[in-house]
């Protein structure tokens, strides 16, 4: 049974393109989302991880070494089991900081503008026998498919369809911002199709060859001994190695990193991923000796790492044999496209971004794309010319087994950065340096030039004894020992001969568990969005600079005019978080530390700011004494936000650090708004008032007045500083109500000494003129000449009127008296409005005019009627004598509720509106001299204000008529 | 708690695994048992993961 090499080819392009079409469907929302981001796809997409290693090469493992294959699922899912060791810290600082790759998280962890770069090169060198690997396990398969192909050939041919497949996946956006929701899906799907190719072929064996488990049970009795000697188990010590080395493997592979915490944003991946993966690999696992058993039992005589594809050839079944096929060709695929993805992304970002400067015509983005797409094609090439340098048949073990030793020597540095707040860069360098050293010298040079290498080897003694001239499979534990205690000493010696900065213990206190780091104490130079903007231009190019701006502005729901220091702060580090996603966290922070410069400062606004803004992002998932100490903070910074009183915070820069809800209140000025702006952004007049006080040396100023719209405020400022470096708390307390109160009290006091004045006058002076009264009469008796007779009437209609000026008097000293010991009754105002207008009907030398009750019968007020009724007739005479001769004057009545409403509406002359205000003061008038004494009004005013009501009055000027408006609580029924 | 044991069990295994490995290859008849103690692990940490869930679901 044979294949030609155009059904091989149609049948791999076939899965490939169905593969890239099932990811462009994802991407393009043709697929459900709940399907395309359901948690059993992401999680399947982490299975990138079982690659030919998994689908070949342990197979192989079984077959030599026995159960030593199970220690390859075991490693990789304990990293996974016990994610809260390495995976979940690493997970948090990924995704808190977006570090994209394992280089931006050593680049990050370990500041220095050449460990991200240095971590690219080891890992391009590293991955390179992985990745070679791929390509030969494919070429090999294919050969043994069809045997007229030539090994070479078909590498070629898939390399060729590999990098146009990776450029289509992972390269093919013009922004490389977004996440590859198609790559996740299709990748989800790659791995469901490897468990079920393993898992059929699996079945195939069991049922297809042995015909049943039963058989195979017996076969296995049968062949108990002759299967046991023919495996070489692992001894103690390389167990244990692998163990390792595959638990490095899941951690700090870059195709795994890139899925798990690149592509994927989802936080409870890391948990479904758990138990998922090794439940997944457990079944990938299981079907490992069977596929061995079966190809025993067939006779081959193929590398057992090919057993997966020899059982269906064997077999005679060509459907198992494509099944195969087509899963070698997925686990490879996988792996292939996603670590060259991975690969040419790191190596943008850190080795070539740091070299780049904008040229005028050329887009940043499209540079960017292309310059991926270029590195994808170059590494899958340079894998490509490794395969071909191969000078021996090399297992398929040995080529992984180069890469994961190369990949165990990051697991030194990458426990430290967890745990080792000591660890440093020097010590990361001299540990890597070491390891890889011992690395490239066991097993990557042996690899390439076996030739030279043996030759100078056997003629060293001691390397000979030390059989390092032996194939990979034999040195791969020597190596693997020598080299991580080599690297472990080199780091911790290394980073104790050195003393961390402050940049690595910042970063150090952020990766360590459960830390909330304080931020850098920092304003940004730029005082505006525009300076910003053209900072950054000179680094990525004003178009580019232009789009991220905008794109961080409409992230934070900010203008472009915004000045404020902290929100300027805010757009810088969203600036870098969008970049870190597009070059890399260590890219992103040197170009917006250097296009937008930190000032030091020591005023803690943005700290301050920063802070609360990161607590309240963190508030939920504090625990214990942090979550306690947050809930005091945020009680504390409740009680002055809710003082009654206006506080505020100014920093010795002028800039308003806290502004609480009474200040609002009071200013109208919202602390939004108003929050790390200084203080001359304030509207005039508060500017003015806090500038002065804030600056000057008094502590207290008792009494400011501002004007604010139409009322004056009365205020009183104190002010305290509350830190050494010169921020000062202003507390303003609003006077305004107490001195309005503190100016009626006054008015009512010169109201009340003005009613004694009156008494005491009227007293005085009416007992004379009631003896000039009697004189006068007497004279008018007793004279008989008609002009002594005229003379005396004179007299006394001059007495009456001082009478009439002395009882005005006492009415009002009376009026302005309390009512406090008066009976107070129920009063009908009706009946009391129509007595005033019969008392008022009986002057017939007044002007006559029509008086119109038209008040309700049921409006009922408790007071004294005697005063109540004054208050009618004073109004009413007032109204009467500006009134023309049979005008009308209305009164009107309204029950609202708890107050009735009295209202008296003349035609007359009107009021001028300068003296409305003053109608109801004591001794004004408008009337000519001797026609009134002013006191009418003011003892209104006065009966009603003691009858808990209010007056006022309304007219709009000359010949308008006036509007008398009396309120007073109304009785309860 | 659950997670102390799920830890101490991997690093048990790292320390018995060559051991627990030949023990399981004299017999390769009843090859399954290292898979079930395998599964064991697994429904051990799927069912602390759920704990942690429902905990945090609760606050």
């Amino acid at each position: 049974m044979g294949f030609s090499l155009a059904q091989l080819f149609a049948i791999g392009l076939t899965y490939l393109i169905f593969l890239f079409g099932s990811a462009y469907a994802a991407e393009r929302g043709w697929l459900p989302r709940r399907l395309s981001r359901h948690p059993l796809t992401r999680v399947l997409s982490l299975g990138v991880f079982a690659g030919a290693i998994c689908f070949y090469g342990m197979v192989g493992v079984a077959a030599r070494h026995g159960s030593g294959y199970f220690l390859y699922f075991i490693g990789a899912s304990a990293a996974f089991i016990v994610a809260p060791v390495l995976l979940a810290p690493l997970s948090r600082i990924a995704q808190t900081h977006k570090l994209g790759s394992l280089a931006d998280v050593f680049a990050y962890r370990y500041p220095a503008p050449w460990v991200g770069g240095l971590i690219v090169v080891l890992l391009l060198l590293g991955m390179l026998p992985l990745v070679a690997l791929q390509i030969s396990a494919v070429s090999v398969t294919v050969h043994l498919l069809n045997q007229e192909l030539s090994e070479d050939g078909l590498a070629m041919v898939f390399c060729l369809t590999m990098i146009v497949f990776a450029i289509l996946f992972g390269a093919r956006h013009l922004s490389t911002r977004n996440k590859h929701e198609g790559l996740v899906f299709a990748l989800g799907l790659e791995s469901l199709f490897k468990l079920v190719a393993f898992v059929g072929i699996a079945l195939y064996a069991v049922y297809g060859v042995f015909g049943g488990v039963e058989a195979l049970d017996q076969w296995l009795i049968d062949n108990q001994q002759p299967l046991q000697r023919a495996i070489v188990e692992l001894s103690e010590g390389e167990s244990r190695s692998m163990l390792l080395i595959f638990f490095a493997a899941a951690v700090a592979m870059p195709h795994v990193y890139h899925i798990l915490l690149t592509e994927n944003d989802d936080k409870q991946l890391l948990d479904a991923s758990r138990w998922g993966l090794p439940l997944y690999l457990l079944i990938l696992s299981a079907c490992i000796p069977v596929i061995v058993w079966a190809a025993e039992y067939l006779g081959a005589t193929s590398p057992p790492e090919y057993h997966a594809l020899t059982v269906g050839l064997l077999g005679g079944n060509r459907l198992i044999t494509i099944l195969a096929f087509v899963g070698g060709l997925a686990a490879a695929s996988g792996v292939l496209i996603v670590s060259t993805i991975a690969l040419a992304s790191m190596t943008v970002n850190h080795i070539l971004l740091p070299f780049y400067r904008p040229i005028r015509g050329l887009n940043f983005y499209t540079a960017l794309i292309n310059t991926r797409r270029v590195l994808i094609t170059a590494i899958i090439l340079a894998a490509y010319g490794l395969n071909q340098m191969l000078a021996n048949e090399q297992v398929l073990m040995s080529l992984g087994m180069v890469t994961f030793v190369a990949v165990l020597q990051f697991l030194p540095g990458l426990a430290g950065a967890f745990y080792w707040g000591r660890a440093t860069k020097l010590g990361l360098v001299i540990g890597l340096g070491a390891g890889f050293s011992v690395w490239f010298a066991t097993l990557f040079f042996p690899l390439v030039s076996d030739l030279v290498y043996s030759s100078v080897l056997t003629s060293s003694p001691l390397l000979y004894e030390r059989r390092l001239y032996e194939p990979v499979e034999h040195t791969w534990h020597f190596a693997a020992t020598l080299s991580l205690i080599l690297n472990a000493c080199g780091y911790v010696i290394g980073s104790l001969l050195t003393k961390p900065t402050a940049e690595e213990l910042h970063a150090a206190n952020d990766c360590l568990s459960d830390s909330l780091s304080r931020p850098y104490l920092g304003e940004v130079a730029a005082v505006s969005v525009a300076e910003i903007e053209q900072g950054l231009g000179a680094s990525i190019g004003r178009n580019a600079a232009t789009r991220e701006v905008d794109l961080a502005l409409a992230e934070l729901k900010l203008e472009r005019d915004e000045h404020r220091s902290h929100l300027l702060t805010a757009i810088r580090n969203r600036l870098e978080s969008n970049l870190a996603t597009l070059l890399g966290q260590t890219m992103a922070h040197r170009i917006v530390n250097r296009a937008i410069p930190l000032r030091p400062t020591q005023t803690g606004l943005d700290t301050v700011h920063t802070l609360e803004s990161r607590l309240e992002v963190h508030h939920s998932p504090l625990t214990g004494i942090t979550a306690e100490l947050d809930s005091l903070r945020r009680y504390h910074r409740q009680i002055l936000q809710d003082l009654p009183t206006a506080v505020c915070l100014i920093n010795n820069n002028g800039q308003v650090l806290s502004w609480n809800g009474a200040m609002e209140q009071l200013t109208g000025i919202s602390a939004a708004t108003i929050i790390g702006s200084t203080l001359n952004t304030l509207p005039d007049g508060w500017r003015e008032l806090i500038v002065d006080f804030a600056f000057s040396t008094a502590t207290n100023e008792p009494r400011r007045e501002l004007q604010r719209e139409d009322e004056r405020l009365i205020l009183t400022l104190h002010k305290a500083s509350i830190s050494a470096i010169g921020d000062v708390v202003i507390v303003i307390d609003d006077l305004t109500d107490e001195h309005l109160l503190e100016q009626q009290l006054q008015h009512r006091e010169r109201l009340a000494s003005i009613g004694q004045f009156a008494a005491g006058v009227a007293h005085e002076v009416g007992n004379p003129i009631t003896g000039i009264a009697c004189l006068a009469q007497n004279l008018k008796i007793d004279s008989e000449q008609p002009e002594m007779i005229e003379l005396a009437d004179q007299i006394l209609v001059q007495t009456q009127r001082i009478s009439a000026i002395l009882q005005s008097l006492v009415n009002f000293s009376r009026g302005s008296s309390s009512i406090f010991g008066t009976e107070l009754l129920p009063v009908n105002l009706h009946q009391c409005t129509d007595e005033a207008i019969r008392l008022l009907s009986l002057n017939q030398d007044a002007t006559q005019v029509r008086f119109i009750n038209r008040c309700p019968d049921d409006l009922r007020v408790l007071g004294d009627p005697q005063r109540l009724a004054q208050v009618f007739v004073n109004v009413l005479t007032n109204a009467r004598d500006a009134s023309a001769p049979g005008a009308a004057i209305v009164i009107d009545g309204r029950n609202g509720g708890e107050e009735i409403s009295i209202t008296v509406t003349d035609q007359g002359h009107g009021i001028p509106s300068e003296d409305l205000k003053r109608m109801f003061d004591p001794f004004f008038t408008t009337k000519d001299p001797g026609k009134g004494t002013g006191l009418g009004l003011a003892i209104v005013n006065s009966i009603v204000e003691e009858h808990d009501g209010s007056i006022y009055a309304e007219s709009d000027g000359d010949g308008q008529g006036t509007k008398i408006v009396l309120t007073l609580p109304a009785l309860a029924p | 708690m659950l997670e102390r044991v799920i830890t101490f069990l991997i690093l048990g295994f790292f320390v018995f695994a060559p051991r627990v490995q030949s023990f399981w290859s004299s017999d390769p008849i009843s090859w399954y048992g290292q898979y079930v103690i395998w599964l064991l692990l697994i429904s051990l940490c799927y069912l602390s993961i759920r704990r942690i869930a429902e905990s945090r679901d609760q606050d």
